[in-house]
């Protein structure tokens, strides 16, 4: 037999509202309360997250690197959806030693590939104290950083790149990249990186690549989220 | 062996017009590679030439290095 309890409204003992519902409108608690969700529960958003969720940054693609990959493309990924997006390149291993990590971006119209399609610049330090930099006011990609990823077993390359409002149709589109990898010496690097990608075209997707030969393992994830 | 590229999780061989990018990719990062190593020597060497010249004015090292 199934109990069924009609009720508008729950209330505590002195008359609080615990729960309400009003015009399939459900209110949990009243101003000042606290709502904890215990240690061991699960709280899954099962349909789309409404107001109050605005920045927390949310999966929208997920691609495995396989040996051998020249390209990793990741198509109509950019949306209406959301304004930024950050992708998350994690143990990016490159097949051929002390190769630059890259970024193209796409729009409706094909890949953004021209000589002097975007601009970059670039710092970088390493564990033997060098720092160093790089830029470029055209080329046909945003390089993310310095010198060469090692392919030695143990190397490999993570880091993060965001997409700033890449669905603006008045301004370039701006990226900033962080990364940490072991170069070809063994030694630990980190670069940070900003790049421009010259046209007010609306960009649809992004291109993952070595400067020269394939990639052979790594995961990438793209993120989006509202401002 | 043909490249190859992942588009959303889809492995896809190159076009021989992609194959024919990638080609050329490759080739204008072997010479940007190259200039890089070029223009480090260099850097090397001038600064090997200017340590030189500073040391040779009286200069020690650590005066060297404190510019």
């Amino acid at each position: 037999m199934t109990s069924i309890l009609k009720a508008d409204t729950i209330q505590d003992a002195a008359g609080n509202n615990i729960i309400n519902e009003n015009a399939n409108t459900i209110t949990i608690g009243a101003s000042g309360d606290t709502v904890n969700i215990p240690s061991g529960a699960t709280f899954n958003v099962q349909g789309t997250a409404g107001t109050g969720f605005d920045g927390r940054w949310a999966l929208i693609s997920t691609q495995t690197i396989p040996g051998g990959a020249t390209y990793i493309d990741m198509d109509d990924v950019f949306s209406a959806t959301y304004k930024n997006y950050l992708l998350v390149y994690t143990s990016v291993n490159t097949a051929t030693d002390g190769e630059d990590l890259l970024i193209q971006v796409k729009t409706a119209a094909g890949l953004v590939s021209g000589g002097s399609d975007y601009v970059y610049g670039l710092g970088q330090i390493a564990s033997n104290a060098h720092v160093s930099s790089g830029y470029s006011t055209g080329n046909s990609y945003y390089r993310l950083n310095n010198s060469g990823v090692g392919n030695a077993a143990t190397e490999s390359g993570s880091g993060t790149v965001v997409f700033y409002d890449p669905r603006s149709t008045t301004f370039y589109h701006n990226m900033q990249g962080m990364g940490a990898a072991l170069n070809t010496a063994g030694e630990a690097i980190s670069w940070w990186s900003v790049g421009t990608a010259k046209t007010t075209t609306a960009l649809t997707g992004l291109r993952f690549l070595t400067a020269s030969g394939n990639l052979d393992s790594g995961v990438l994830k793209l993120y989006g989220a509202n401002d | 062996m043909a490249r190859f590229k992942i588009v959303n999780g889809v492995k896809i061989d190159l076009t021989p017009e992609e194959e024919t990018i990638r080609d050329q990719e490759e080739a204008q990062a072997a010479i940007n590679k190259q200039a890089e190593i070029d223009a480090a020597a260099k850097k090397a060497a001038d600064k090997a030439s200017a340590d030189a010249k500073l040391k040779a004015l009286g200069l020690t090292d650590d005066e060297i290095a404190a510019l």
